[in-house]
């Protein structure tokens, strides 16, 4: 869009103001201070966006009763935009065309293009206070503009990066807060450490205790070489002290031996053996004598005892009775024990017979076999009988119940049939399942044919809806008509009256109808076309439903036989009692019972079969039952019972038979044995008569046998013990008597010994002898004692070879001085041993501690994790290092990309501010991700906004007020720039360059209108060629309201 | 005259009781067997010793590190010594840089069957057997000197003296048992005007290792058959003069520079003067890489396939009962960037280890490398190239860390000179390129 003329017919000081506007960019618009140039810049505004809606403190409105218009070419064409106050809106807008075309809707915002308000007051339309300050490029839209509306997805990389460096970072260390991994790692490191140098001490510890073990061990050998002294010490007096005492006694023996007188031959034990004989002798004769006493004193005790002559001859015999008495005894005691045995058994047996009948004895059951084969003879044919009787019952029975189920059944058909009045069932089967069937088709036809009904009377609303709008409402022609006869009425009265207005009216009125009516009757064709054609569609379907519905109906009178008539009949019911479905429903109920019916009517049919056969069954049995009987009653007959027994009858029988057999023979054994012990008793009594007729010559009675018997065993026991007596008496007297002789010749051989031994002794008596005895003895002895005494003296000094011990020794040997000698030493071992075991209880504790030093393994494990923590040290530090390097890269990475990949805005902008600053500042850059500018000087230095002074501020403020208006020409919106007098602060040089630039901006198609008071930029610019614009000063102003008001 | 055939074992830098370096996490299970590693190492070699029948042990230097004041260590050195006494094996033991004369001096006692030179320019010792000798035995000394600390390979140059021996002193077989001292250590008065046997040559802790230039004129006066060396953890042998010289490298590997299979030397002199050398494994834990190649078209069972393949590639020894491995990936590809995720590589690696079946020995997974992002991303964004313009001006200087430190919020702080320790073990290079990856990851997601 570009302004060409300004009318202000009322804004603000302006009244009636015309600016024509030249073609070239450039507009230069000089004005004195409060000629109103600032007016004019909001006039702009305003007609554009509207006037402002503040209101004076009377509470006028500021733009009360403002007007005016601007002229504008845009895309081609020249429109007016006139605005009037309006108290209600921010002014009435008429927008004309200046051509003959029409105005395009929407013409407005085609122009501004989505530019909103705000962005035109900061970018398009600026005073000096907008170009002054910071905050109006630092809002909104402005800002993302300059900054870019995003950082682009390399920007946002960036970005991230440098906040996962950050992380990354904090997560290694963070120095601050003494945190992080490496932190972590350190200080186990420094842990690991610190005990380790602990561990160093375990080495020392260890290296003393070596050294102390060194020194035990040489103490031990210092007090096992002063122990091995003392013990030689020790061993030397003891030997003295074993050594000294057989010496000197070894000396005094051999002195005495000297001394005594030498009895050679001497008898050995000489003096023991005298005595010995002496005693022998005497003891010997003592003992004859009392020998020869015994035997005389017995001799003579035998000689009073007598004894019988009978008892002699029959004391065997005697004692044989004797010794079978006791036997007897009870032979006779089980005799009357088996007489008690014997009774009851016959009483039984007796018993046993009355029961069988007068037709059994005794005889007759020592003939009856009761062997296990006739048992077993007579169980099979009893079986065999049995199980025909078995048979045959079981038939029996199975008749029986069949003929009562049948009967049943019979009479539940019978009556099914009656219930549901059917001769045959199959016959009424296959009728019920046909009318079924039947009544189901029809309520299916049924339902068809309320469908076809329903779809019917929908079909005929829908084509009474059609027909009905097809005709048009009757108001129509009336207003039509009503038109026409006025219009017509009109024409008539203009042709009449000749009145040309009248004519033309009536004329338009005529032609009004005429038109309205074609319209009318082309709408009616367009929409009754349509109508017609659904119309005939629906007819159509009507006319086939139609169809339809007939078919239906042929086909349920066809179905409404009288067999279905009289269905409900068959109910007993009269034809309407029962709907369509409680028909159908009694119908299937009775198929079903038939159906059960015939089902029990074919189980009948069997069952009746069956019964058949088992009576043919039942003759065969009666057969087998009538043999089975007369094998029975000939084996009956056979073993003599009665042949019309029954079964258990006959075993009972059998069984008393076989009891009266085993009591039988169990009498007859009883009876022999009884007979049996009865003669033993009587042979014995007989044997004792025969010798009591013997003995006495008397015939004895047996029944005092018994008697003689007991009087015989006590006088045959005092003969018995005489005659021992006796016998025992002799013995001792011949042996009393050989003894004595023996003795005697004992005596004599001992005297002869002791004078022998007296001679061997030199001795002519006993006296002598043992004084000789006496002598030789002591020599023996002392020979003896000697002997011992010198192999004890050997021995002791044979016990320690290694010592050497003299004459002199010996004979300077002191025993008390000896004794305290060895006590000393002994003393001094002792305290040697325990200092000794002392220390290698020290040695072994020390070895102990040692050892466990040794097997310690805790230096080891910390090396280990102090080697693994290094390794998780270094790299962490590695990922340290790598991660500052990173953000050192990054770094770089990012200056490099915030000074090249800038917003297309601030590299326009750093074009623009080289121009306007000379070459003074030349790239403008914002840093990732901040909305803060950064302008870079001609030596590279970075400086940010506030450093730059008020000029200079203001030309970058301008520079991309220029490349936003170059923008957002990119996106399609080109508005004309108002800048009001922002060339104050700049120095000549730079005015002059702000000049170029805006000269050439303007140039590349941007209209810009700057505002100036400075005449001398009006008159540089006229020279150049530019044409400003001279605006009205306030005298002017003054002239020309008092003008309007004249 | 022919020469009485023996044999010996050279064993150098057990380190007993030292912690390997740089194992990262690890299970609980792995703990002590990675604990116990040194020790088991040294146990293995006393084995060896005993079931090859030797006739005696060298141990080259390095024991165990004096730092770590290990009373571990000293313990199951003096048990080993002992038990090889029992079997009547003398063994000889020279200091190295970590386990200085002093260090020995204020450790445990040793047996008998053990001579310890050290700190001094120690007299020759011949061995006999059967009143014959068949082998001598001498004390040579080495000093070494810092490079200059830009080198940043921890490599020290090493000066062999060339022991005083005649030719015609020269016994039927002569070793040169080689103690390295410190550059800070004063040198043996008869050792001030002594000849350079050998020098510049560089030994390192860092798996590099130079071949030490013996200087032939004065190598050929010397009638050294053996020169038993022990600094450098990289196994090697070379000749020398008219013998040969042989670094055993390490009983068990201590950091992950010290790849593949690591024990000592058997040595075998035939009766004609040849030598004859033969390895013996004995590092239980073992350290290994892989190397995988992801481009844009494989899939996942490729990258299993290749890692099954780079560990079946690695030849296994009898000894080794764990493998500490770095997966070493490079590569471009979506699917090269996934498996920066680490947890998206571990779970591929147990995949393809799940796949693998039974596991002997056990392999972990201790790091996983990535080779420069930024290597693969020639055509990036803009973002991309920038960034990586930007850190190329940061990574290059050689004092990267002060600057970096510097230019951080701890450098007025107390943390700075903690960082700075921290930092020194720190390569650059993986730091520059952890932060290619860090960048490029934010600015490839932007989220």
């Amino acid at each position: 869009m570009r302004m060409t003329d300004l009318h202000v017919e009322r804004f603000g000081a302006w009244q009636d103001l015309h600016l024509g506007l030249p073609d070239a960019g450039l507009n230069i618009l000089y004005g004195p201070n409060e000629a109103g140039k600032s007016t004019l810049m909001r006039f702009v505004r305003a007609m554009l966006y509207g006037f402002p809606v503040a209101r004076l403190n009377d509470g006028t409105a500021v733009a009360q009763g403002a007007f005016g218009s601007m002229d504008v070419d845009h895309n081609g064409r020249r429109f007016r935009l006139q605005r009037t106050f309006n108290p209600y809106t921010r002014g009435d807008l008429f927008i004309t065309s200046l051509d003959s075309h029409p105005v395009p809707a929407n013409l407005l915002e085609s122009i501004l293009n989505g530019v909103e308000e705000q962005i035109f007051e900061k970018v398009f339309a600026v005073g000096l206070r907008e170009i002054q300050e910071l905050s109006t490029l630092q809002d909104g839209e402005v800002a993302d503009r300059i900054y870019g509306l995003t950082l682009g997805p390399d920007g946002q990389k960036l970005i991230n990066s440098s906040e996962r460096l950050r992380t990354a970072r904090t997560e290694l260390l963070e120095p601050t807060t003494q945190t992080g991994r490496l932190v972590g790692l350190i200080e186990r490191y420094d842990t690991v450490n610190a005990e380790l140098r602990n561990q160093d001490k375990r080495l020392r510890q260890h290296r003393e205790l070596c050294r102390e073990r060194s020194r035990l061990d040489a103490e031990i050998a210092d007090h096992k070489e002063r122990q091995a002294g003392l013990q030689f010490d020790l061993r030397g007096s003891l030997l003295m002290q074993r050594i000294h005492g057989p010496w000197s006694r070894v000396q005094e023996r051999e002195r005495e031996l000297r001394e005594l007188r030498v009895v050679q031959d001497f008898p050995e034990r000489g003096v023991e053996r005298l005595q010995k004989h002496d005693q022998e002798l005497a003891d010997a004769t003592q003992t004859r004598t009392q020998l020869l006493t015994t035997a005389r004193a017995a001799k003579a005790q035998a000689a009073k005892l007598r004894l019988p002559v009978a008892y002699r001859a029959h004391g065997p015999s005697i004692q044989g009775l004797l010794d079978q008495r006791a036997w007897i005894r009870q032979v006779q005691e089980k005799v009357a024990a088996q007489q008690l045995d014997i009774e009851p058994v016959k009483r039984e047996l007796e018993n046993r017979l009355q029961v069988l009948g007068p037709a059994w004895s005794p005889k007759r059951l020592d003939s009856f076999d009761t062997t296990p084969a006739a048992h077993f003879r007579m169980v099979s044919v009893a079986r065999a009988f049995r199980a025909a009787l078995l048979r045959r019952s079981k038939t029996q029975r199975l008749i029986k119940r069949l003929e009562a189920n049948c009967g049943e059944r019979t009479d539940a058909i019978l009556k099914g049939m009656l219930d549901h009045n059917v001769d045959a069932l199959d016959e009424g089967l296959l009728t019920t399942r046909r009318q079924l069937s039947n009544l189901e088709q029809l309520g299916k036809l049924k339902v068809q044919h309320a469908e076809l009904q329903q779809r019917q009377i929908s079909f005929d609303e829908e084509r009474e809806r059609l027909e009905a709008r097809l005709i048009l409402p009757p108001w129509v022609y009336f207003v039509l008509v009503l038109f026409g006869i006025s219009g017509v009425g009109m024409l008539l009265h203009g042709l009449n009256t000749g009145l040309q207005l009248t004519q033309v009216v009536g004329g338009v009125y005529a032609l009004l109808v005429i038109t309205c009516g074609g319209i009318c009757w082309a709408i009616k064709n367009y929409f009754e076309h349509e109508t017609q054609q659904r119309l005939a569609h629906v007819n159509a379907l009507t006319d086939t439903n139609v169809r339809k519905i007939r078919d239906t109906h042929q086909q349920t009178r066809q179905l409404i036989t009288p067999d279905l008539l009289a269905v409900n009949s068959s109910f007993g019911q009269t034809p309407e009692s029962f709907s369509e479905a409680e028909l159908i429903k009694r119908l299937a109920q009775r198929s079903a019972d038939l159906e059960h019916l015939s089902g029990d009517e074919k189980v009948l049919n069997s069952r009746r079969k069956r019964l058949n056969d088992l009576r043919v069954q039942q003759q065969h049995r009666e057969r087998e039952v009538g043999t089975a009987r007369q094998s029975w009653q000939e084996l009956m007959t056979h073993l003599g019972f009665s042949p019309t027994a029954g079964i258990d009858e006959a075993f009972e029988t059998w069984k008393v038979v076989v009891e009266a057999c085993e009591l039988k023979r169990r009498l007859d054994a009883l009876l022999r044995d009884h007979q049996q012990q009865k003669w033993i008793v009587h042979s014995y009594e007989q044997r004792i008569c025969e010798i009591g007729r013997r003995l006495h010559d008397v015939t004895i009675e047996q029944a005092k046998a018994w008697e003689y018997l007991k009087a015989w065993e006590q006088q045959l026991t005092a003969y018995a013990a005489n005659r021992q007596e006796r016998v025992r008496l002799k013995r001792e007297s011949r042996v009393r008597l050989r003894e004595a002789s023996e003795y005697a010749s004992l005596c004599q051989d001992i005297k002869t010994q002791r004078a022998a031994l007296l001679v061997q002794g030199g001795a002519g008596n006993h006296d002598e002898f043992l004084e000789r005895a006496e002598q030789a003895d002591r020599r023996i002895a002392l020979l003896e004692e000697l002997t011992e005494l010198r192999m004890e003296l050997e021995r002791a000094a044979g016990s320690d070879r290694d010592m050497v011990i003299t004459e002199e020794d010996l004979r300077a040997y002191q025993q008390a001085r000896n004794t305290q000698c060895i006590e000393t030493l002994r003393q001094e071992l002792t305290d040697l041993d325990r200092e000794l075991l002392q220390t290698y209880e020290q040695l072994g504790s020390l070895k102990h501690e040692i050892k466990h030093l040794e097997s310690n393994r805790e230096s080891s494990r910390l090396r280990f994790d102090r080697e693994q923590i290094a390794a998780e040290l270094q790299e962490a530090g590695c990922d340290w290092l790598a991660t500052e390097l990173a953000g050192h890269g990054l770094q770089g990475l990012r200056g490099h990309f915030e000074r090249t990949c800038q917003p297309i805005t601030l590299a326009d902008a750093s074009r623009h501010l080289q121009r306007l600053t000379l070459g003074k500042y030349r790239n403008v850059w914002t840093p990732l991700g901040e909305r803060q500018l950064r302008i870079d000087d001609d030596q590279n230095r970075t400086l940010t906004v506030e450093q730059l002074s008020r000029g200079t501020r203001e030309q970058l403020f301008l520079a991309i007020r220029l490349a936003l208006v170059e923008e957002l020409a990119r996106q399609g919106t080109r508005l004309p720039m108002v800048l009001d007098d922002v060339l104050v602060n700049f120095d000549q040089e730079r005015s002059e360059a702000a000049t170029e630039v805006l000269r050439d901006f303007a140039q590349k198609g941007y209209q810009v209108l700057l505002f100036t008071c400075h005449r001398h930029l009006a008159e540089r610019a006229e020279q150049q060629g530019l044409h400003p614009i001279w605006l009205p000063g306030k005298e002017t102003l003054a002239a020309s309201v008092e003008r309007l008001a004249g | 005259m022919p020469l009485e055939p023996f044999r010996f074992l050279h064993a150098a830098n057990l380190f007993l009781d030292h912690q390997l370096q740089g194992v990262g996490r690890v299970p609980d299970h792995l703990r002590d067997c990675i604990e116990q590693a040194t020790l088991t190492a040294w146990e293995r070699v006393v084995d060896a010793a005993i079931a090859r029948q030797v006739d005696f042990l060298l141990l080259a230097g390095n024991c165990f590190d004096a730092a770590d004041h290990t009373l571990t260590g000293q313990v199951a050195l003096v048990q080993g010594l002992e038990k090889l006494n029992e079997h009547d094996i003398p063994v000889f033991i020279v200091p190295g840089v970590s386990d200085p004369d002093t260090a020995w001096r204020l450790a445990m006692s040793l047996p008998d069957n053990v001579t310890r030179f050290g700190g001094e320019l120690s007299e020759s010792i011949g061995l006999s057997r059967d009143d014959r000798t068949f082998c001598t035995i001498h004390h040579v000394m080495a000093n070494t000197q810092d490079l200059n600390a830009s080198d940043g390979n921890g490599l020290d140059e090493l000066a062999v003296f060339a022991p005083h021996l005649a030719p015609d002193e020269a016994g039927p077989f002569d070793i040169a048992l080689l103690e390295t001292i410190a550059n800070n250590a004063a040198l043996p008065p008869e050792l001030q005007e002594a000849e350079l046997a050998l020098s510049e040559s560089r030994y390192g802790r860092n798996g590099k290792l130079n071949r030490p230039a013996f200087d032939p004129e004065i190598v050929s006066r010397c009638p050294i058959e053996y020169w038993a060396l022990g600094d450098g953890f990289r196994r090697q042998a070379w000749r020398v003069g008219r013998g040969m010289a042989h670094t055993p490298g390490c009983t068990q590997g201590l950091s992950a520079a010290d790849t593949g299979p690591l024990g000592c030397t058997l040595v075998e002199v035939e009766s004609d003067g040849r030598v004859r050398e033969s390895f013996i494994p004995t590092a239980r834990v073992r350290w290994e890489n892989i190397a995988v190649t992801v481009t844009g078209q494989v899939t996942r069972d490729a990258i299993m396939q290749q890692i099954r393949s780079g560990l079946d590639a690695i030849p296994r020894t009898s000894q080794d009962e764990l493998w500490l491995v770095t997966w070493n990936i490079s590569g471009s590809g979506r699917f090269y960037e996934d498996l920066q995720d680490q947890a998206c590589a571990e779970r591929l690696w147990n995949d393809a280890l799940q796949s693998v079946g039974s596991q002997n020995p056990q392999i972990h997974l201790r790091k996983v490398r990535f080779a420069n992002p930024m290597d693969g991303q020639a055509g990036a964004d803009f973002l991309s190239q920038e960034y990586a313009r930007q850190l190329g001006e940061w990574a290059a200087p050689a004092d990267m860390k002060d600057r970096i430190i510097a230019a951080s919020s701890l450098a007025e702080g107390p943390w700075a000179s903690r960082m700075k320790t921290v930092l020194a073990e720190v390569d650059s290079q993986d730091a520059v390129q952890a932060a290619q990856r860090l960048g490029w990851a934010w600015l490839k997601t932007g989220m």
